[in-house]
């Protein structure tokens, strides 16, 4: 009748706190380690947010990566909630973009709006690049990190940890704002589909409708 | 008695035969056959009077009246251009009025925009018909303006109206507030034409009236306060210093203000007197009014031709008589003359005893005319025929007068036939009529239309033309006769168009076999009334009728716009008498300097100047030859906003050819600007203003040296100042430090000249004692110490002629400095290891390529020795002995000024140098200071000057210039080894990252 209350003990919590020291040293490596170009900084962002990650699992918590998310599988909640993500997300901004001033203030890269190349370069190398990184960094490393002692808190986890991320690297404007969205919105994806394969393909697809938007008008 | 009045009588004879007798016989030459006009002509001959001139002089007299200017009234606003809701004022200058301008008054009227006739019931009634009557007509105009003068800002819709004590009323006067206790005012208008005024009725004044009240007549209640919107308990709401009802009559009201907005048209009428008396025997002057237009001038409309007497019949008497075949009893009348009978060869005249008959015979319908000339009341000349079927038969028509009739004489009697084709323009009664004119002043022109109605039926028109004048009473006869088949007569007689000056046989309804018929006008003196003015179009009756022509006396104020204002442009330039140096390269010439300024611009950014240079060899306007902007040599640019100054070098040949080939000295410049000002709406103000400039020509320059002292004596050095292409400012300006002496000479001038003026600072040059071989101004050199303080300058000129007539003037400018020191590559240009940082490259106004240099870092390479030296500026020290202080990385030490450091073998291995050395005067410039000019030594100074910069070494990799390609690639070589060993970093961070956590985890895994 009653719930056996369990007793606390450290070694249940021992992968998450090492976890936690591998996640808290990568976002502060991220931000202390020193980078004087794009290579080097883009080459820190691999490291500390794809390669050490993907190190820890497979050295250290010898675990597979399917269990944190890079897996295909439930497909129907998948594409259910990376597609129901999606449109919100387009609903919601393209509300934010015709009655705020987010379309004056969302910027893209000038070459992006005038040449179709440089836009598709933009969105499936670099945005495609870097979504995919914070989607195994936030969606995946993090997320599945905590899910088992955290359950649906986790997705709170990750998008606070993001957000404080991003505002600290960008500042919290008008241009980090979908990031932020988007966050949430993998966040809800994966919890359901235990994967955030479907929410980088949302996300992905979230980022070049919206882009895709903002240059049409700006024509 | 008897006997008295008879001696009354003789005494009266006695004194007439004295006073003719006796005058004939003190003027005995005088002939009985004495011709008045012959000894005028004589007497203006002695007196060498041209009589023509009296004549001249006669008739100007006569005309005198004719020449008087009419009064007018013109507009001016302030400001000129105005915009949309800014305050426009509107100045009334009133002319050729007697009155004093503010005893005036002044009846504005303001159409704003929208308020047009075809506006009315499109809803701007409120807004527009302002009377309340059926449409918007210049009476709301003149409301809308005098409305806003009486308010003046009033809160009138606050206003108490219940009751009105402030006793604000005014009473007009016909003619202006200073004609008070006049009668009879007698209004008119003008005729410029003419010159002549024409009467119109006093009916009333111009002044807007508020509903059923009446403007100017000594009340002013609250009704009309109200609708005048003044203040009822206020007796000046204007704030004009007259009463409210005053104002309403615009008294004195010669500026009107408001807020103007697009298509506002505003106008003024003033009433006053004009500078011409009346006729009449009072004191009276012709009241009359001046409207303000541009396009529209009063009276200017008036035909004189349209000026037709009054067709009012109870002015004009007239009898008609009538009857049927002529009575024969004309033949009782006496003649009076024959002659010219005998004359006619178109039928029989016989001469019948006493009776004048003028025969003629007619063999077919005629019409037969015959009147009499002159003025003929009674007695009028009869027509009689003979025969009874004049269509068919013989007639004979006969003219007779009597004695107390006119002569007549065979044109008298006229015959036309109905038939003929000339009768249908035949002018049958003209002649009569042109008698009648030469008879009546007055009457200009006689126009007689004869109509063929039918064959028994003219119609027979005359219109008499007036001159406006009134004409004197006369008498008009005519005698129309006319036969027909029949034997029947009926005569009608239309009144109202018995016209005295248009006669029309059509009034009468003729029916009779010979109709005899006389009509007699006799008109008494017209009336001035009796003429009708017509202005525009409108019959100017009355006063009141003027409104009509307000309308057209409306100005847009736009019109004057500042767009029809030329653009009003100063021109200086400078220097004053500028050289031309024609060399090639001529550093002599002067910079022409011209600076311009718009006195009247709307927006000064806003105006775009365009700058021409001609040149000429005369003053010859028709003549100049352009110069493009590419010929002017350092010119700054030519076209565009805001360009108000505009310079160049005189560094131009003084020789040209001209567009035919000719060739041409260059002795004026003429510099031409052109400005346009952009207003709006396509539209653009424009002005131009330009000066012509002699040239002073040289081939000369003032070369500078310095002074080297030997023993006391000056002598001249090294040239400075040169503008070598190190220091290619010097040219123009040469700096100079206090307390050193310079030589001045002249230098490649052409021709020889014996005469030199030099100048400093407008003074001449002047010695204590003469370092010279002579100083009495046979000298192409001279010294000159500087004695300005750091920041002056030192203007030297010299002007140098020879008696050929050749001259030059020649200026250089001198600016004292500190004196400075800096350290530069030993030779930059060959392959001594040191060279300038090039920081970066910056274009100047004129194009040109400059390339900056560090001033604080100079480069070199590893593996050579460093050459580097001292560039001294603004004195001189002796560059073999030890003057300078040199501190290379903390080492110091004296030296010379060139230095050679040694080579270094690592890159980044570089060196800190600095430099000091002392500046002051020696004594024997101080002697030569004081010998020569009397310079006291206390004022030199010293002072130690110094510089410094860093020698950066690098590898000749580095400093080697290549191709962009190869900049890349070396860049990339470059940066791999810091990514390898920022990799490295990384990578090592990671395992560590990795590595920790690993044995945090075995550590917790064993202590479980």
């Amino acid at each position: 009748m009653f719930e056996e209350k369990k007793e606390f003990k450290l070694s249940d919590y021992k992968e998450p706190l090492v976890a936690s020291l591998v996640i808290s040293l990568c976002l502060a490596l991220l931000f202390f380690f020193p980078a004087q170009n794009y290579l080097q900084t883009i080459t820190v962002v691999v490291f500390f947010l794809f390669l050490v990650p993907v190190l820890y699992l497979k050295i250290v918590a010898e675990k597979k990566l399917q269990e944190f998310g890079l897996n295909l599988e439930n497909k129907k909640e998948g594409l259910i909630w990376g597609t129901a993500g999606f449109l919100v997300f387009i609903l919601v901004f393209s509300l934010l973009y015709y009655f705020t001033g987010f379309k004056n203030n969302y910027l893209l890269p000038e070459l992006a709006i005038h040449n179709f190349w440089a836009f598709l370069f933009y969105e499936l190398i670099m945005v495609n690049f870097l979504i995919f990184i914070l989607e195994f960094f936030f969606c995946g490393f993090i997320f599945f990190s905590f899910l088992k002692h955290l359950s649906s808190f986790t997705i709170l986890l990750q998008f606070v940890l993001f957000a404080i991320i991003a505002i600290l690297i960008f500042g919290f404007d008008w241009q980090t704002l979908p990031a932020l969205a988007i966050s949430l919105n993998s966040g809800i994806i994966v919890y359901r589909s235990r994967s955030f394969i479907y929410a980088y393909g949302s996300a992905l697809l979230s980022f070049i409708i919206l882009d895709s938007l903002i240059i049409y008008h700006l024509k | 008695m008897e006997i008295l009045r008879k001696k009354n009588i003789w005494l009266g004879l006695v004194l007439v035969c004295v006073l003719f007798f006796g005058q004939a016989k003190s003027a005995h030459a005088i002939s009985l056959s004495i011709n008045p006009v012959s000894e005028m002509n004589k007497i203006l001959n002695d007196l060498g009077i041209n009589k023509s001139t009296i004549q001249n002089l006669g008739t100007m007299v006569n005309n005198m009246d004719n020449k008087t200017m009419p009064p007018q009234v013109t507009l001016t606003f302030v400001p000129i251009n105005p915009k949309e809701g800014e305050k426009l004022t509107a100045n009334a200058m009133p002319a050729h009025f007697l009155n004093d301008p503010s005893k005036l008054y002044y009846t504005w009227f303001l159409k704003v925009k929208d308020c047009d006739k075809k506006s009315s019931g499109a809803g701007n009634d409120e807004k527009c018909n302002l009377d309340g009557d059926d449409d918007i007509d210049i009476e709301d105009y003149k409301i809308k303006a005098m409305r806003i003068i009486a308010n003046d800002g009033f809160d009138w819709e606050n206003g108490d109206y219940a009751s009105d004590n402030d006793n604000d009323g005014y009473e007009a006067n016909w003619g202006g507030d200073d004609q008070s206790g006049k009668e009879d005012p007698e209004c008119f208008v003008n005729n410029p034409k003419t010159g002549e005024d024409y009467p119109i009725e006093c009916d009333e004044h111009l002044f807007p009236n508020a509903s059923g009240e009446e403007t100017g007549d000594d009340e002013f209640e609250k009704g009309e306060e109200e609708f005048w919107r003044t203040d009822p308990h206020s007796r000046d709401t204007g704030h004009t210093g007259k009463t409210d009802e005053a104002n309403v009559c615009g008294l004195g009201i010669n500026q009107f203000t408001w807020n103007y907005q697009k298509g506002d048209k505003v106008g003024v009428v003033v009433e006053g007197i004009g500078v011409s008396p009346t006729q009449e025997n009072d004191a009276n002057y012709k009241i009359m009014w001046a409207m303000s237009s541009k396009n529209y001038e009063t009276d200017a409309d008036i035909d004189t031709g349209d000026y037709i007497p009054d067709p009012n019949p109870a002015d004009v008497s007239a009898s008609t008589t009538t009857g049927t075949s002529p009575n024969t009893t004309t033949t009782t009348y006496t003649t009076r003359t024959t002659q010219e009978v005998d004359e006619d060869s178109d039928g029989n005249l016989t001469n019948a005893g006493n009776i004048v008959q003028i025969n003629t015979i007619i063999s077919k319908k005629a019409v037969v005319v015959a009147s009499s000339r002159g003025t003929v009341t009674t007695s009028p000349p009869v027509v009689t025929t003979s025969g009874t079927n004049p269509g068919n038969s013989d007639t004979t028509v006969t003219l007779s007068s009597s004695t107390s009739g006119p002569s007549l004489v065979s044109d008298d009697l006229d015959v036309a036939f109905a038939d003929d084709e000339e009768l249908e323009n035949y002018n049958q009664s003209h002649e009569v009529w042109e008698r009648i004119e030469s008879l009546t002043p007055g009457i200009e022109d006689v126009d007689v239309n004869e109509t063929i109605l039918n064959e028994n039926k003219r119609r027979t028109q005359v219109t008499v033309v007036s001159d406006g004048l009134v004409p004197p009473t006369y008498t008009i006869t005519t005698t129309i006769s006319t036969w027909t088949d029949t034997t029947t007569t009926k005569v009608t007689y239309d009144t109202e168009k018995d016209v005295p000056a248009t006669i029309v046989s059509e009034d009468f309804d003729i029916d009779s076999e010979f109709v005899y018929i006389s009509k007699t006008i006799s008109t008494e003196t017209l009336e001035q009334d009796d003429f009708d003015v017509d202005i525009d179009g409108k019959d100017i009756d009355q006063v009141s009728d003027l409104s009509e022509l307000l309308p057209g006396a409306l100005i847009d104020p736009s019109i004057n716009a500042v767009e029809s204002e030329k653009l009003k442009i100063n021109l200086v330039y400078s220097p004053a008498f500028p050289v031309n140096d024609p060399l090639t390269d001529g550093e002599k010439g002067d910079i022409l300097s011209l600076t311009s300024s718009v006195v009247n611009p709307q927006n000064k950014n806003s105006l775009k100047y365009s700058w021409e240079v001609y040149r000429n060899d005369s003053i010859d306007e028709d003549s100049w030859d352009q110069i493009i902007k590419s010929e002017l040599p350092e010119a700054s640019q030519t076209s565009g906003l805001g360009l108000n100054t505009f310079q160049f070098k005189l560094n131009l040949p003084e020789k040209y050819d001209d567009d035919e080939g000719m060739e041409k000295t260059m002795n004026f410049i003429r510099i031409v600007l052109r400005v346009e000002e952009p207003i709006g709406e396509g539209k653009t103000r424009r002005g131009n203003e330009w000066v012509i400039i002699p040239i002073e020509s040289s081939s000369g320059k003032i070369k500078v040296s310095n002074v080297s002292i030997n023993s006391g004596a000056l002598a001249s050095g090294d040239e400075i100042c040169s503008g070598d292409l190190n220091n290619p400012e010097e040219k123009t300006i040469c700096p100079i430090t206090k307390s050193s002496i310079v030589h001045l000479s002249l230098e490649g001038a052409d021709v020889d000249f014996e005469d030199f003026l030099w100048t400093v600072d407008g003074k001449t040059i002047a010695y204590k004692t003469c370092p010279l071989s002579s100083c009495d101004g046979s000298q192409d050199e001279a010294y000159f110490p500087i004695t300005k303080e750091v920041g002056g300058k030192h203007i030297v000129n010299l002007i140098a002629t020879n008696t050929a007539g050749d001259k030059i003037s020649l200026t250089k400018t001198f600016k004292v400095v500190d004196p400075t020191i800096k350290i530069i590559p030993t030779n930059e240009n060959s392959d001594d290891n040191c060279e300038k940082i090039k920081i970066g490259e910056y274009v100047d106004m004129n194009g040109v390529t400059i390339t900056d240099y560090s001033k604080k870092d100079l480069l070199a390479v590893i593996g050579s020795p460093i050459k580097i030296t001292v560039d001294v500026s603004g004195f001189s020290l002796p560059s073999d002995e030890n003057n300078f202080t040199w501190s290379v990385n903390g080492d110091s030490f004296l030296g010379q000024d060139d230095l050679e450091l040694p080579a270094r073998e690592e890159s980044g291995e570089n060196y800190a140098v600095s430099v000091s050395a002392l500046y002051s005067q020696n004594n024997d410039l101080k002697k030569a200071l004081n010998e020569y000019w009397g310079i006291s030594p206390t004022d030199f100074y010293e002072k130690v000057i110094s510089d410094e910069v860093q020698i950066i070494v690098q590898s000749p990799d580095c400093v080697a210039e290549g191709d962009e390609k190869g900049k890349i690639f070396a860049s990339l070589s470059s940066s791999i080894p810091k990514y390898l060993d920022f990799l490295l970093r990384i990578v090592l961070m990671s395992f560590l990252i990795i590595l920790v956590s690993k044995v945090i985890l075995v550590f917790s895994s064993e202590t479980k």
